[in-house]
C-alpha cells in the first residue's frame, strides 16, 4: 500500500483562477432570514389564535385552518429550505474548489424558489390546499417545485462533477442523498388527479393514502430537515472549531445508516389507525433502531468539540451549533421513543407532538440556520460580526424561548392525554365533554405563546445585527481564487488535483 | 379483516425480511470496511474543510475591519 | 469499494436511490396490492355530490389542523366518540383526513350526533353551543356562495380514480346536490335558522352529517330508531311521579343539567332560554308537560330532531330524571333574556295548574 503522494511536478505552471459566487449565498441567506421571519410571526399568530379565538377577527384569509399550513410550509420550505440553499451554495464550492457549476441555474434555482413561497402564501390563504401535510400546494405548484428541485440538482451535480478534489467530502453525501430523496418523495406523493387550476384529488384513497402521506411526511423531516443539515454541520463544526471531525468513520456509518433507516420509519405516524398491522410494527422497530445512526451524527458533532468548549463560550456560532446538534440528540432520541405503541397511545393527537417537531424545528434547523447566518454573512462582506453581544442576547432568548415552548406543550400534552383517558370508579369517562381537557391546558398555551414570542424577538435581533454587520462591510459577490493548476489524470477524465489539494491516488490504476 | 387479505397475498412476510437482510448485509459489509480502512486517509479527508487553500482569509468573528 | 464509490457522484447517488427504493418500495407495495381486493364494506357508499362539496369547503379551510377523523381502538375513544375507524371506511376517501392533532375532538362519528341546526350554531358561534371553546367562528360560510360549478369534473374525477358512480351521473349531480341543500335549508328553518340552500355551510353540514354514519348500515339504524318510537308512544312507565320541591333535590337537578356529561345547555342554553332545542321556561311544550312525560322525554331523546336519548344505558337514573325534570318546571317563568322564540305551528300551551 503507497501513501498519497502530493505531484511535485506542477509548481512551474501558472496559477488556475476562478470565483466563487457570493451573491447567491448573500441573497439566500437574505431570503432565510425574511421568511424565518415570516414563518416565526405566522406561528405567534396561530399561537395567539388558541389563547384568544377571536384575535384579528374572523376573516376568511387570516383563519387558523389556513394559517396554520402556511405557518409549516413557511418554516419548513422557505426558511429551513432557503437555508438549505444558503450553506449549500457556500459550502459545496469550497469543498468541491470549484465555482456552482452554472451560474443562470443558481438563479433561477433562486428566483424560482422564492415564486414558489410566494405561490404557496397566495394560495394557502385563499383555502386552495391539498390537506395533505406539509404538501399541501396544489398540483401546479408541485410541478413548478419538481422542477426548481431538478434545477438545484442539475447545479448540486454539475459542480460536483467540475470539482477539483477526487474525494467527495462527506458533507455532500449528505447533499446528494437530500435531492434524491426528497425528489422521490414529492413526486410519489404528489400524485393527483386535477379537476381545475386550482383542484385536485389524491391519486390514493384511504390507507394507502395515508401510508405514502407520512411516509413522504416522516422522510420530509428526515431528508429535508435533517440530512442536509447534517451535512452542513460537517461543514460548518469542524470550520468554526477549526478542527477536523471527530470520526470520519463514524460520519460515513451514520450516514449510509441514516439513508436505509429513515425511509422505513414512515408508518410510526399511523400508530393504533387502520393501517395494517405488520406495517405499524415495521414502522416501530426501525424507528427505534434509527437512535443508533442519529446519535451517531450527533456525538460525532459534539465531540468535534471536544477541548475546545472555551471557544464555544465565546462564539455565538459555536453556542448555536451546540444547542442545535444537542437538540437534535433529544429529539431523535424522542422521536423513537414516541414510536413506541404504548407510548405513542399516549401522546399522539396531543400538543406533545407539537412540542417535540418545535424542539426540533426551532433548536436543531433554528440553531444551525443561525450558526450559519452568523458564520457565513461577516465572511462574505468581508468584515467581523457587527455585534458578538446582540448574538448572544438573541442566543439566550432564542434558548429560553425554546423551553418555554417545549415544555409547556409537553406538561400540556400528557395532560390532555391523561384527561382524554381517565375513567370513573363507574366506568364512564370522567371527562365526557372534551372541552374541559381544552380548557384545562390553556394557560400551556399562553405560554407557548410567551416562548414563541421570545423566540422571534431573538431573530429580529439577528436581523438588525446581520444587517448592520453587511452595512459595515462590502459584499464580496464573486470571491476569486487563485490555485496551481490541475491536470487531467492521463487514464480518467476525471481531474486528479495535485499539490495543494492533497490528490487520493491510492485507488487509481496508473 | 383487513388482516386476513394481507394474509391471503402469497408470502407477504418475506417482503420485509428480504429487505431487513439486504439491507444489514449491506450494512455489515460496510461497517466492516469502514472499521478496517486506512486510519491515516479518513484524516486527511476529514481535514477537507479545514484546508483553506484558496478561500481568501477568514476574518475574525469580532474583528471589525479585515486585517 | 466504497473508496471507489466515493469519487463518483453518479453511482453514489443511483446507490441512495436504491437504499431509499428499497424501504420505500416494501413499504408500499403490499398496500398497493390489496387495493384491487380490499373488502369494502358494503354499508359504504361514494359521498352525495353535496357531501363530496362540503367535503372541499372541509379541506379549504383546513378543519384537518384540528380534528381527526380516526377513531383508535381504545375504551376511551370507542366510549367518548363511538365505534373505532375500520379501513374499508375510506376507501372513498381521495384524500384522506384522518389528521395528526386534535385540538377539538375527533369527528369520524359526529355525523347525526347533533341536528343541522345545532352545526350551523356552531359554526356561525361555536361559544353558544360550547361556551370556552376555542374554535374560531366561521360567519364566511353562511355568506359565501357555494362554487358548484365544478361538480360534474369532480364526479367525473373521482371515477376516473375508481370511486363508483355510475356512468353519467355528473349529469345529474348538480341537480341531487340541490335537493339534497334544500332538504338541509329546510331543516335549519324549521329550527328558526334562515340560511340560503346554496352558501357553503349548508354542504359542509351536509358532509359531517355524513360522517362515520356508513357503516351503521341503515336498515339497522332505523330499526333501532323505529324501536324508540314505539317505546315512547308506549309510555316508560312513569306515571304518578311526583313533582320534586326539596331544595337539594332541585340542585341535583340543576348540577345533571349543567353538568359536562350531559351537556343539555350546548342545545338549551344554561340559563335554559333556548337556542337549538326550544325555550324550557314558558309555558309552550311540544312533547307534553307532567312530570312523566318531561322524564320520558328525556329518557327516549328525540332523534329525529337530534336529541339524545339521555335514559338509556347508564346515563340517568329514574331518580336523577325526576329531579332534573322538577328542576326544569321549577324555572317555568323566570324569563332568560333572549329567548328562543317558541314554534307556535308545533307547541301546545301548558297550564300552569298541570304541575
Amino acid at each position: 500500500m503507497t501513501n498519497d503522494v502530493p505531484s511535485t511536478s506542477v509548481s512551474m505552471q501558472p496559477p488556475e483562477v476562478f470565483h466563487y459566487d457570493n451573491r447567491t449565498v448573500r441573497d439566500f441567506g437574505v431570503a432565510t432570514i425574511v421568511w424565518g421571519i415570516v414563518g416565526f410571526l405566522v406561528g405567534l399568530i396561530v399561537a395567539l389564535k388558541l389563547v384568544y379565538p377571536d384575535f384579528l377577527g374572523f376573516v376568511p384569509e387570516l383563519s387558523y385552518g389556513r394559517l396554520r399550513p402556511l405557518h409549516t410550509n413557511a418554516v419548513i420550505f422557505a426558511f429551513a429550505g432557503n437555508a438549505i440553499f444558503f450553506g449549500i451554495y457556500y459550502s459545496l464550492p469550497r469543498l468541491c474548489k470549484t465555482p456552482m457549476w452554472n451560474q443562470a441555474l443558481s438563479k433561477v434555482h433562486f428566483w424560482g424558489w422564492q415564486a414558489i413561497i410566494v405561490a404557496a402564501a397566495l394560495t394557502l390563504t385563499q383555502g386552495i390546499t391539498t390537506s395533505k401535510e406539509y404538501a399541501e400546494l396544489e398540483w401546479p405548484i408541485d410541478i413548478a417545485i419538481a422542477l426548481v428541485w431538478v434545477v438545484f440538482g442539475a447545479n448540486m451535480l454539475g459542480t460536483i462533477y467540475t470539482r477539483r478534489v477526487r474525494h467527495m467530502y462527506v458533507a455532500i453525501w449528505f447533499y446528494l442523498a437530500t435531492f434524491i430523496t426528497v425528489a422521490v418523495l414529492h413526486i410519489v406523493n404528489s400524485f393527483e388527479l386535477p379537476v381545475s387550476l386550482f383542484k385536485s384529488y389524491s391519486l390514493y384513497a384511504g390507507v394507502q393514502d395515508a401510508l405514502v402521506q407520512w411516509w413522504y411526511g416522516h422522510n420530509a423531516v428526515a431528508f429535508f430537515l435533517t440530512t442536509p443539515f447534517l451535512g452542513i454541520m460537517y461543514y460548518l463544526i469542524p470550520k468554526a472549531a477549526n478542527r477536523p471531525v471527530f470520526s470520519y468513520r463514524l460520519s460515513i456509518i451514520h450516514f449510509w445508516a441514516l439513508v436505509f433507516l429513515y425511509i422505513w420509519a414512515g408508518p410510526h405516524h399511523l400508530l393504533y389507525t387502520a393501517l395494517p398491522d405488520w406495517a405499524q410494527s415495521l414502522g416501530v422497530v426501525f424507528s427505534v433502531m434509527l437512535i443508533a445512526p442519529s446519535w451517531g451524527g450527533m456525538i460525532n458533532g459534539l465531540l468535534t468539540l471536544r477541548g475546545a468548549w472555551d471557544t464555544v463560550r465565546k462564539s455565538p456560532v459555536l453556542k448555536f451549533l451546540v444547542v442545535g446538534v444537542t437538540a437534535y440528540g433529544m429529539s431523535t432520541f424522542e422521536g423513537p421513543m414516541m414510536a413506541l405503541k404504548n407510548v405513542n397511545a399516549l401522546t399522539h393527537y396531543t400538543d406533545y407532538t407539537i412540542g417535540h417537531v418545535h424542539m426540533g424545528a426551532l433548536a436543531w434547523n433554528g440553531g444551525l440556520s443561525f450558526a450559519m447566518l452568523y458564520y457565513i454573512i461577516p465572511r462574505i462582506y468581508r468584515t467581523g460580526l457587527y455585534s458578538v453581544k446582540l448574538a448572544n442576547v438573541h442566543f439566550w432568548a432564542a434558548t429560553l424561548g425554546i423551553m418555554f415552548y417545549v415544555l409547556s406543550m409537553y406538561f400540556g400534552g400528557i395532560t390532555q392525554s391523561l384527561m382524554w383517558k381517565e375513567f370513573t370508579a363507574d366506568g364512564l369517562l370522567r371527562y365526557p365533554n372534551f372541552l374541559e381537557t381544552v380548557t384545562q391546558i390553556m394557560p400551556m398555551y399562553a405560554l407557548r405563546s410567551v416562548g414563541g414570542g421570545l423566540y422571534l424577538t431573538g431573530a429580529l435581533l439577528a436581523v438588525i445585527n446581520l444587517w448592520a454587520t453587511a452595512r459595515q462591510g462590502s459584499l464580496l459577490a464573486s470571491e476569486e481564487v487563485r490555485t496551481r493548476r490541475c491536470r487531467r489524470s492521463a487514464c480518467t477524465e476525471r481531474p486528479t488535483c495535485t499539490a495543494g489539494w492533497k490528490a487520493d491516488r491510492r485507488s487509481s490504476p496508473c | 379483516m383487513y388482516k386476513e387479505v394481507l394474509r391471503s397475498i402469497e408470502g407477504i412476510e418475506i417482503y420485509p425480511i428480504i429487505s431487513l437482510l439486504i439491507f444489514f448485509c449491506f450494512f455489515v459489509g460496510l461497517t466492516a470496511w469502514y472499521v478496517m480502512a486506512d486510519g491515516d486517509r479518513l484524516q486527511r479527508l476529514a481535514r477537507m474543510p479545514l484546508d483553506q487553500e484558496g478561500e481568501s482569509a477568514a476574518p475574525h468573528e469580532n474583528g471589525g475591519k479585515l486585517s | 469499494m466504497h473508496r471507489w464509490l466515493e469519487g463518483r457522484p453518479t453511482q453514489f447517488a443511483l446507490l441512495t436511490l436504491v437504499a431509499v427504493l428499497i424501504g420505500g418500495i416494501i413499504e408500499y407495495v403490499p398496500t398497493a396490492l390489496i387495493e384491487s381486493n380490499i373488502p369494502t364494506i358494503a354499508a359504504v357508499k361514494p359521498y352525495t355530490p353535496l357531501e363530496l362539496e362540503g367535503r372541499d369547503v372541509y379541506i379549504a379551510e383546513g378543519c384537518v389542523g384540528c380534528h381527526s377523523q380516526m377513531i383508535r381502538p381504545f375504551r376511551s375513544e370507542v366510549e367518548r366518540y363511538g365505534d373505532y375507524s375500520k379501513a374499508g371506511e375510506f376507501v372513498y376517501d381521495h384524500p384522506f383526513l384522518w389528521g395528526s392533532k386534535r385540538t377539538g375532538p375527533d369527528l369520524h362519528r359526529i355525523g347525526g350526533k347533533y341536528p343541522d341546526s345545532w352545526h350551523a350554531l356552531h359554526m356561525q358561534d361555536p361559544q353558544a353551543t360550547s361556551p370556552g371553546s376555542i374554535m374560531p367562528a366561521y360567519p364566511w360560510l353562511f355568506e359565501k356562495q357555494l362554487d358548484d360549478s365544478l361538480i360534474g369534473a369532480k364526479i367525473a374525477a373521482m371515477r376516473t380514480l375508481g370511486v363508483p358512480y355510475e356512468d353519467g351521473y355528473e349529469m345529474q349531480a348538480a341537480a341531487d346536490l340541490k335537493a339534497q341543500a334544500q332538504t338541509i335549508a329546510a331543516n335549519l328553518s324549521e329550527s328558526g335558522m334562515v340560511v340560503p340552500a346554496d352558501k357553503q355551510i349548508i354542504a359542509l353540514i351536509g358532509y359531517l352529517q355524513r360522517l362515520g354514519t356508513d357503516i351503521r348500515g341503515d336498515a339497522e339504524y332505523m330499526a333501532e330508531l323505529e324501536a324508540l318510537m314505539t317505546k315512547i308512544e308506549q309510555g316508560t312507565g312513569f306515571e304518578g311521579a311526583q313533582l320534586l320541591v326539596e331544595d337539594m333535590d332541585l340542585a341535583a337537578g340543576k348540577a345533571i343539567y349543567q353538568s359536562q356529561r350531559n351537556l343539555c345547555y350546548t342545545c338549551h342554553r344554561n340559563d335554559l332560554g333556548g337556542q337549538v332545542g326550544p325555550n324550557l321556561t314558558d309555558n309552550y311544550w311540544l312533547h307534553g308537560c307532567t312530570v312523566a312525560e318531561i322524564m320520558s322525554n328525556i329518557k327516549s331523546g328525540f332523534q329525529q330532531k337530534g336529541m339524545l336519548p339521555y335514559g338509556s344505558g347508564k346515563s340517568l337514573t329514574e331518580e336523577q330524571l325526576q329531579q332534573v325534570a322538577s328542576y326544569l318546571i321549577s324555572q317555568q317563568g323566570s324569563n332568560p333574556a333572549k329567548p328562543k322564540a317558541a314554534d307556535s305551528t308545533r307547541a301546545s300551551l301548558c297550564e300552569a295548574q298541570t304541575w
